[in-house]
């Protein structure tokens, strides 16, 4: 088994300050850790996860270390310093004149932000032979020249790989493939935003040099989407664009084009609506693109996750990063992936309510549930009156789906025990209106959270546009610095609902009470 | 108020640039690093007293070294450079080896001036 040592990068504490320092100690590195610089006949590869910030500072990746696919370096960043798609966000590598300048082969950038207003966020030398771009977001929307992303090299052994990559570009090439030298390139599920004259993908080639490039499941969000010229062969499917500078018919997706927008109520056409900020496909019924990418199952070379997570699975899938919708409905909180790989062959989402940000309670926005804060004031606890709130964990929002729960289960997720818990208050689940989970939870004594742990099955089908709340009643004696449930997982289905399912928009309101 | 660090590459430490290469340069109030300032690390150490770290001088000691490049009909696209850097700062004595905080570099004798920094400056393309 391949020996992986990991080093860290970040401002304070860490192994080293910026990825300069860190590429500059590869050799030294593999020569400590493994005996020389050769990651292959040592069975070794390094791993540099890096805090999220800004890094500026052009960065060669130039070594003399033998490497293959996966006796390599990587670059990625550390648990939870992840961008998630937004280019502002998670780890931000800049320079004024190209981010990174890629010579070692089978280099690995995986979930970083390259940034850049000069020429190329990524400039990928003819040596880099099987280096790998996946999650990356190539932030060119400041103004490059030449292009985002340039790409030469790679063999069919070994060829350069982009997959799940957002490139942003003002009137340069997002993708821009040349045969430097004789070139094989495979660009995957990856979108391409581009404003001006840019062109999404060009194939540059030269007359006595080949250039051989897969493209699957691009999205171009642009307004020119591909351009091939002299000796190129270019080879794929699923590619969405408009109808100047389209794919070719060989490789475009159906339909084609599309126009690319972000207005969910865009009138008659073929359109690919997207969000603004980061390019991720919008869930709405006029967008024309969704599923209609191949899948991994049928396409080996398709990413079973996207750029921010989410899981790819069977034959279809969306084309560009990422593997989700963006849902404009409240409580986004089921992925929208379809998982059948778990034992039973359901999907389970964990809802951490310490890590959510859309919780709704009334179909207004809440950050109140986290575990240990007080619960009940001022949303919940009268002085006078008992009052009845739902909290909506799970909003179908996915037109002609609807959603088998199966079972849940809470617990306490390392509370403050000591705080006073939920006695006496009631709670049960309702689904949009109608209390479903039978006997409500009342309590004479006060219980820890975490006794409340239990599997009760649910079985409850979730239309489309409905939802499912956690239903809570206070009472005048409830004490005000009530803690609630802390970690609930709910396990679930998603199964197709019929043609004549509609899609409406639905927040829970209150029950009215047990 | 805090000054430029630079770093260089220690010679025959392993590291991606050539002996000598001004590696980075940084805030004299950043810690580089906990693998890099052990004095076995291949790096060597040095603050410049009279210069800030984003200073013009200073910033230029990171360029590229373009003396090594293929020629392409677009030199920007896909060349070959061969070097790391255009600039090379040799700096002799074992107290370089170890970082200090930049409150500690004039007592640890790791501290220069830029007039002295330039008597040690090669630059590869001269």
């Amino acid at each position: 088994m391949t020996t992986v040592i990991t080093k860290t990068i970040g401002p304070s504490g860490r192994d080293y300050a910026n990825f300069i320092l860190a590429e500059a100690d590869v050799e030294s590195i593999a020569t400590a850790e493994f005996g020389s610089t050769d990651l292959v006949a040592n069975d070794g590869a390094i791993v540099f996860e890096a805090d999220a910030g800004t890094y500026t500072g052009r960065v060669f990746l130039q070594s003399t270390l033998t490497t293959d696919a996966t006796r390599n370096v990587t670059y990625r960043p550390a648990a939870g310093s992840e961008h998630n798609g937004d280019k502002s966000s998670g780890v931000i590598a800049f320079s004024q004149n190209t981010s990174f300048i890629v010579h070692d082969p089978h280099t690995v950038l995986d979930g970083l932000v390259i940034a850049n207003t000069g020429a190329y966020c990524v400039n990928t030398a003819g040596t880099a032979a099987g280096a790998q771009y996946r999650n990356c977001i190539f932030d060119g929307s400041q103004g490059t020249t030449f292009g985002v992303v340039f790409l030469t090299g790679g063999t069919v052994a070994d060829p350069l790989v982009v997959e799940n990559c957002v490139g942003y570009a003002v009137n340069v090439n997002t993708f821009y493939t040349r045969s430097i030298v004789d070139s094989n390139i495979r660009i995957v599920n990856c979108t391409a935003i581009s404003s001006g004259t840019g062109i999404s993908l060009r194939l540059e080639g030269a007359a006595s040099k080949s250039l051989d490039v897969e493209v699957v499941n691009m999205l171009s969000l642009a307004s020119r989407n591909y351009q091939g010229t002299l000796n190129h062969t270019v080879t794929g499917s699923n590619n969405f664009g408009g109808s100047t500078n389209p794919f070719p018919a060989a490789i475009q997706g159906s339909p084609y084009p599309i126009t690319p927008t972000t207005d969910t109520d865009p009138g008659e056409g073929d359109f690919a609506i997207f969000d603004a900020d980061t390019g991720q496909l919008i869930n709405d019924s006029d967008n024309d693109v969704i599923n209609q990418g191949i899948g991994p199952a049928a396409n080996s070379d398709v990413p079973t996750t996207g750029i921010a997570g989410g899981v790819r699975s069977g034959a279809t899938t969306h084309p560009g990063a990422f593997a989700t919708l963006k849902s404009l409905g409240p409580a986004p909180i089921i992925p929208d992936a379809i998982d059948y790989g778990m034992p039973g062959g359901y999907s389970v989402a964990s809802i951490l309510f310490e890590n959510s940000t859309t919780c709704y309670l009334n179909g207004v926005q809440k950050t109140v549930l986290y575990p240990g804060q007080d619960l009940s004031l001022p949303l919940f606890r009268s002085t006078s009156a008992d009052v009845n709130k739902d909290l909506v964990i799970v909003s179908n929002t996915r037109p002609n789906k609807q959603i088998l729960l199966h079972n849940y289960s809470w617990g306490h997720a390392g509370l403050d025990t000591t705080q006073p818990l939920y006695e006496p208050m009631l709670s049960w689940f309702t689904a949009y209106g109608s209390a479903v989970e039978g006997d409500g939870i009342a309590l004479t004594t006060p219980r820890y959270i975490g006794d409340m742990d239990r599997t009760t099955p649910l079985e409850v089908a979730l239309p489309p546009g409905k939802s499912l709340a956690l239903s809570f009643v206070s009472f005048p004696s409830t004490p005000p610095n009530t803690t609630l449930v802390a970690a609930l997982t709910v396990t679930y289905e998603i199964v197709d609902a019929g043609a004549s399912s509609t899609f409406t928009n639905h927040h829970a309101t209150s029950s009215g009470g047990k | 108020m805090s000054h430029a660090l630079i770093i260089t590459a220690k010679p025959s430490a392993g590291l991606t640039y050539t002996d000598n290469d001004v590696v980075q340069v940084l805030d004299g109030n950043q810690n580089p690093g906990s693998s890099v300032t052990p004095p076995e690390s291949g790096f060597l150490f040095c603050y410049i007293s009279d210069k800030e770290h984003d200073d013009p001088d200073v910033v230029a000691l990171m360029e590229p070294w373009e003396g090594d490049l293929i020629d392409s009909e677009e030199p920007e696209l896909g060349r070959e450079q061969l070097g790391k850097r255009r600039y090379q700062v040799t700096l002799t004595g074992s107290e370089f080896e170890t970082w200090v905080a930049e409150d500690q570099a004039a007592a640890a004798g790791i501290e220069k001036t830029w007039a002295e920094i330039q008597a040690i400056l090669t630059d590869k393309e001269a």
